[in-house]
């Protein structure tokens, strides 16, 4: 049985000079993500087939920023792609389909790590009230082996791994995407203030992190100096915005 | 360490969002003009830039290794098993199925008849059960029980010519047809006070 019905036209203008709408220039136009998808759910294998195509790497790219495994990073983007394609009918045309893409693979990737990994829960205190965070639990098992036993990158991705999903989530999208902060915003379904807040906030754990891994490994980062009480009296306590 | 407008610790403050240029482009032109004044603070933008980067350098991969082999063929296959799995299947192919793993199947018919017997069984039995009468219906009390129990109460047979409780109680037992004689009537008997537990 045929897993789709027919082939919209949305795929075969691409490539067709004859069937598709050209460009003032006369090279054929390239189908639209929204034109994918209405193709994708009137039938169309090869819509949803070029929908994959276009977007694997950026699918693969979060999914192994999140998990630093290639055989986890490709089960989590085709489980992406597999949801995608069971929900094709919920999809909100007033959106891009990347803003969705993101979301599902940033929630797959987030449980696929508590299921690694039990997360305890803290609150924190910041402009918009209480947040929820959720930190690895010190106590159980960590994913990674000891500090002084492996390599830079690795030592690197556990200061990123002791990061609360949701300060990762924005820095991940933000410094390996380059998302603006308003689609972020969008894709964790935050204020753009929220979003700017936790890329300060992360960036600055971050840097406690690694600053103290590259203490323990005997290199010393540039020790930053202190700021008397002079120069921080009458400077405000919250974060830019 | 002084700028007129703004201090070291705002500076430090704005410095995480600074070295990614997420900041306001006056608030940017602000904090560049001070770190070029300020060795500490300057110092400071470096080692955040330094970790910036570390993180960037940690998740960095090469799109072209992940997505190589493309993941349409394993999403195509897995789509086309959930269409399969979703699709009725023809009678031939049940049959096939059938004959080819009886065992499983049988045992499954084999179970599902047992419990369609069990159950006509219990049918049956409600059934029979459902014409008699409750248990204990056509019991009777043995002669002399009743007497007996009045007077383990506290009831006790008074003098011939007395008042007894049955005449007294008689207005307000008629309704149940208690019998006036035989071994359990309650006439001859009457209320010595005690209290009846």
């Amino acid at each position: 049985m045929p897993l789709f019905l027919e082939e919209s036209p949305a795929v075969k203008n691409k490539g067709d000079s004859e069937g598709g709408v050209e460009r003032l220039g006369g090279a054929p136009q390239e189908p639209s993500d929204h034109d994918l998808i209405r193709g994708a759910q009137e039938g169309d294998e090869r819509a949803f087939e070029e929908i994959v195509h276009r977007h694997e790497a950026r699918a693969l790219r979060v999914a192994w920023s999140w998990v630093g495994s290639r055989e986890d990073a490709r089960d989590l983007a085709q489980e992406a792609f597999l949801r995608v394609f069971r929900n094709l009918d919920r999809f909100d045309f007033d959106h891009e389909f990347t803003t969705w893409l993101y979301k599902i693979i940033t929630n797959l990737a987030i449980d696929h790590l508590r299921k690694r990994r039990p997360l305890r829960s803290t609150t924190v205190e910041h402009e918009d009230g209480d947040v929820e965070l959720d930190l690895p639990d010190e106590d159980s098992e960590p994913p990674w082996r000891p500090m002084d036993q492996v390599e830079t990158g690795t030592k690197v991705r556990a200061c990123i791994d002791r990061l609360a999903p949701h300060f990762r989530t924005v820095m991940i999208l933000r410094e390996i995407e380059g998302l603006p902060c308003t689609e972020i915003a969008e894709i964790v379904g935050a204020t753009h203030v929220t979003v700017r807040w936790r890329l300060h906030r992360g960036r600055k754990l971050f840097q406690e992190e690694w600053e103290k891994m590259e203490r323990a490994a005997g290199r010393t980062p540039d020790s930053p100096a202190r700021i008397s009480e002079e120069d921080g009296a009458n400077s405000p306590s919250g974060p830019p915005v | 360490m002084h700028d007129a407008m703004t201090t070291c610790f705002e500076v430090r403050e704005k410095l995480p969002l600074f070295v990614g240029e997420d900041l306001e482009p006056e608030a940017m032109q602000i904090v560049r003009a001070h770190l070029a004044k300020c060795p500490p603070c300057a110092q400071e933008a470096r080692s955040a830039s330094r970790a910036r980067d570390a993180f960037r350098d940690a998740l960095h991969v090469p799109g072209a290794d992940l997505s190589s082999p493309s993941l349409w063929g394993a999403i195509q296959s897995q789509l086309s098993a959930e269409e399969r799995e979703r699709a009725p299947q023809p009678i031939a192919e049940l049959e096939a199925l059938d004959g080819g793993a009886p065992s499983r199947s049988r045992f499954l018919r084999l179970v599902g008849g047992i419990a369609a017997v069990a159950a006509l069984v219990v049918v049956a039995l409600s059934v029979e059960f459902g014409r008699t009468e409750l248990p204990g219906a056509n019991l009777q009390a043995p002669e002399g029980f009743v007497v007996k129990k009045l007077e383990e109460v506290g009831l006790k047979r008074v003098q011939p010519g007395a008042r007894t409780l049955f005449e007294e109680a008689s207005p307000y037992l008629e309704p149940f047809q208690r019998p006036s004689s035989g071994p359990n009537s309650l006439a001859g008997y009457r209320h010595t006070g005690r209290r009846i537990r």
